[in-house]
């Protein structure tokens, strides 16, 4: 993986930089506010510290979009495995590299970023586990369906991807919670299966969500993206044509 | 020359208006995808200056028009420096640079025509010039001839930040093709994914950083602070374009140094690690 990409160290400082961002304009935006939204400013930090942490899963890519484009799906489904396994393992692999270099770093450095990066109690440590998996779950699905997309239009996935990524960032919730988005707009983008995805883990974390609630949605997405994503992609598969080249 | 290069811009416009236009579900899809885009890359931070009225010291209008004018210099960059030019490394590193050499032309005619598509991404420019219109007016933004000079300055050198930035990483490849095929995208990323953050707010030092060594707050910050009157100081409105020319003029530097490199150990392209290893 890293000789794929040996830029992989500027691109967890530019996470870094935009951690450092963000937490710096809600501490301005903060100052002299109490809760806005039912959040309070130690909340909003907990949350965008997390947010940047777990930046990879709780926004999936399991790499599905360029394997079709470079051809390599081709090979992938000649091997003895099944073909969400072998992309998800692969996708794992990732993380496990982006947690040491980048993720394990910001959680240290927290309390010089002035952030409590502890959990609102005990039992929402113990929800985010498991809120945490659904929302991967939903990401891998949607990541299925955006692929049955680009098998279906035949285009050029550049440009999809740029459009997906900054769609799913402004409505799942991981650049600003969603209860922070003004005229309401975040009471309805929670039922979006997009807020299943940042929104739902890091609003239990932080204390500042209905756990059960949230979970149950994330349980319904979860399942219904998988019937779907599964029969979608039963459907395209035939019309798939790998570039290549 | 000037007429030259028009003539080649013109040509180059015109293939890219016809790969745009090339059938109508292309053309929509590639005008909406692209307006989408720029709008949702901007939207979260849009979204808070409206709850919270501004993000302080900046209010909400003058957010409004930071955005506007982060997304207009990230248009440029991309309407001249399509095709990779922008993303030079890419070019250098899979030995690509043998087809501009080949051609009966300067280098630099070629790298500053042949990327020019001005019908790509043309809906992200829309977008930004109705915000910044739309804050200016709200501000009562006075269009002085003077302010509009510093205006194109600032915003000429934005975008000559951009696209010098991102040379200067990008020559590394003269020296590490495989391993730095890809500096140029990451180097763009730098600049651009913080243009619509007010960096007031961070500490001194990486404030500092973010006009020098990561020049981000060059991309719509610094020169917004200026324009808007944020910083009052005349110095402020040249700042962003004497930094633009600082970065221009390090990386042709870099591009001679890489060229002699290359002219000593060749293109990489069918290497056993070039692009068509």
């Amino acid at each position: 993986m890293l000789g794929e990409n040996p830029l992989f160290l500027l691109t967890y400082l530019l996470r870094l930089l935009r951690l450092a961002a963000l937490l710096a304009i809600w501490r301005a935006v903060f100052a002299a506010r109490g809760q806005v939204g039912g959040m309070a400013v130690d909340q909003v930090l907990t949350y965008t510290l997390l947010a940047g942490i777990l930046a990879e899963p709780l926004n999936c890519r399991t790499g599905l979009d360029r394997s079709l484009w470079e051809g390599a799906i081709v090979t992938r489904m000649l091997q003895p495995m099944g073909l969400v396994a072998s992309f998800v393992s692969e996708m794992a692999g990732r993380w496990a590299v982006g947690f040491a270099f980048c993720s394990l770093p910001m959680l240290l450095l927290a309390p010089l970023l002035g952030v409590d990066p502890w959990p609102a109690s005990a039992s929402a440590a113990a929800w985010f586990g498991l809120s945490l998996a659904l929302a991967i779950v939903v990401g891998v699905a949607l990541d299925f369906l955006y692929g049955a997309a680009i098998a279906v239009l035949k285009t050029d996935i550049w440009m999809l991807d740029g459009m997906r990524h900054a769609v799913a960032l402004l409505l799942s919730g991981a650049v600003a919670p969603l209860a922070l988005l003004p005229w309401g707009m975040g009471r309805w983008m929670q039922w979006l299966p997009f807020g299943a995805l940042a929104s739902a883990p890091l609003q239990i974390y932080t204390g500042a969500g209905d756990a059960p609630m949230l979970l149950a949605l994330q349980a319904f997405w979860a399942l219904a993206l998988c019937l779907f994503g599964r029969w979608v992609w039963r459907v395209t598969r035939e019309r798939m044509v790998s570039y290549g080249g | 020359m000037a007429a030259r290069i028009l003539r080649l811009w013109a040509l180059y416009a015109t293939l890219d208006g016809m790969w745009i236009a090339r059938d109508f579900r292309s053309f929509i899809f590639y005008y909406l995808a692209d307006a989408v885009t720029a709008v949702a890359s901007v939207a979260g931070v849009l979204l808070l200056a409206q709850r919270f009225d501004g993000i302080p010291p900046w209010t909400r209008d003058q957010v409004v028009f930071l955005l506007g004018f982060g997304m207009v210099a990230r248009f440029v960059p991309d309407m001249l420096g399509n095709y990779n030019v922008l993303h030079i490394s890419r070019r250098i590193g899979r030995g690509q640079l043998d087809h501009i050499l080949v051609q009966p032309q300067p280098v630099w005619m070629a790298l500053l025509t042949e990327g020019f598509a001005p019908f790509w991404g043309l809906l992200s420019l829309a977008p930004g010039v109705g915000l910044m219109v739309w804050a200016g007016q709200r501000m009562g933004l006075e269009a002085t001839p003077p302010w509009l000079l510093a205006f194109a300055l600032n915003l000429a050198g934005a975008s000559a930040a951009l696209t010098a930035y991102a040379a200067l990483w990008g020559f590394a490849a003269f020296f590490q093709p495989r391993a730095a095929e890809e500096i140029s995208g990451s180097a763009v990323d730098l600049m651009t994914d913080l243009k619509g953050f007010p960096l007031d707010a961070l500490g001194p030092g990486l404030r500092t950083a973010l006009v020098t060594v990561i020049p981000a707050g060059l991309m719509a910050w610094y020169p917004c602070r200026a324009l808007l009157g944020l910083d009052h100081g005349i110095a402020a409105l040249w700042a962003t374009p004497a930094a633009a020319a600082a970065l221009c003029c390090a990386a042709c530097l870099t591009f001679r140094m890489g060229m002699k490199r290359y002219a000593q150990v060749g293109s990489s392209r069918y290497t056993s690690f070039g692009h068509r290893r």
